[in-house]
């Protein structure tokens, strides 16, 4: 998987430039109803405890203001990444203790076919980690701009 | 949606997490990543909780499916079970809001919509 698809993955409806919510469940509650609402989903409450079950095997927050929850849960039916920046910053419980910035919420199906999820999950790892590349998704709200620095 | 078939959908959904934190590949890859993946535990304790809320003959059932298919409970599109891909009856129930179960493979089915 090269940068190209993994720009593919982004929709310019399920980004989210200025989320400000009370606390991590919140952020995790919001995302859930924004795509809920934008995708016409059913199973919204479904979707949101796998997350948070996800979040007792240990925080999704990886440090460097990133966190990137995930899970395949029975509520959705393709591989689906929602992306929220928070300009305040939350705590997320995060292995660096530090506020949560940037928000990669990534779901899929019960069977994941393709086999693309964890590929997923690793170049989004990958993107994050590169500091000047960080640095600019923290800052724009574009998301024309955000597809340029996932397409490297 | 009725009660019964979202606690099955909760319940399907803990014991994937827990297969795919036990599948020692997969959570080598998640930790290198930088995820903490130390509270399999608890998601075990949670995981009893939920099927404690289930009535025992849905969940003697779901267990047996379990070991025979490894995943239960299904979405059914066009009514066909997307399972085992047989046409359920039209004749059958079509109360979307009930547990189902296909009339071939026997698992719980679900409408998936969006």
């Amino acid at each position: 998987m090269d940068n190209p698809d993994l720009a593919s993955f982004f929709h310019h409806d399920l980004y989210i430039p200025d989320l400000a919510p009370k606390d991590k469940e919140d952020t995790l509650r919001q995302m859930v109803d924004h795509l809920v609402k934008t995708r016409g989903l059913d199973y919204g409450n479904v979707i949101l405890n796998t997350l948070m079950e996800r979040e007792k095997l240990g925080s999704t927050g990886i440090g460097k203001q990133v966190a990137i929850p995930h899970s395949r849960s029975l509520g959705c039916n393709e591989l689906t990444v929602i992306f929220a920046r928070i300009p305040k910053g939350i705590k997320f419980d995060a292995v660096d203790k530090k506020p949560v910035h940037l928000v990669f919420m990534i779901l899929a199906p019960y069977q994941d076919k393709g086999n693309r999820y964890l590929p997923l999950l690793g170049k989004i790892v990958e993107t994050v980690k590169d500091d000047k590349r960080r640095k600019i998704l923290i800052n724009t709200d574009s998301f024309d701009e955000f597809l340029k620095i996932l397409e490297g | 949606m009725r009660e019964d078939v979202l606690r099955l959908m909760e319940l399907h959904n803990l014991d994937q997490l827990i297969h795919d934190t036990e599948n020692q590949r997969a959570a080598e890859f998640e930790k290198k990543l930088g995820f903490q993946m130390d509270g399999l535990n608890k998601l075990k304790e949670k995981r009893e909780q939920v099927a404690q809320d289930i009535d025992p003959e849905t969940l003697s059932l779901y267990d047996k499916l379990r070991k025979r298919y490894q995943w239960p409970v299904v979405p059914i599109t066009d009514n066909i079970c997307l399972g085992c891909f047989i046409r359920q009856p039209t004749s059958g129930s079509t109360d979307h809001e009930s547990l189902r179960n296909c009339e071939n493979c026997k698992r719980f089915l679900y409408e998936l919509q969006g």
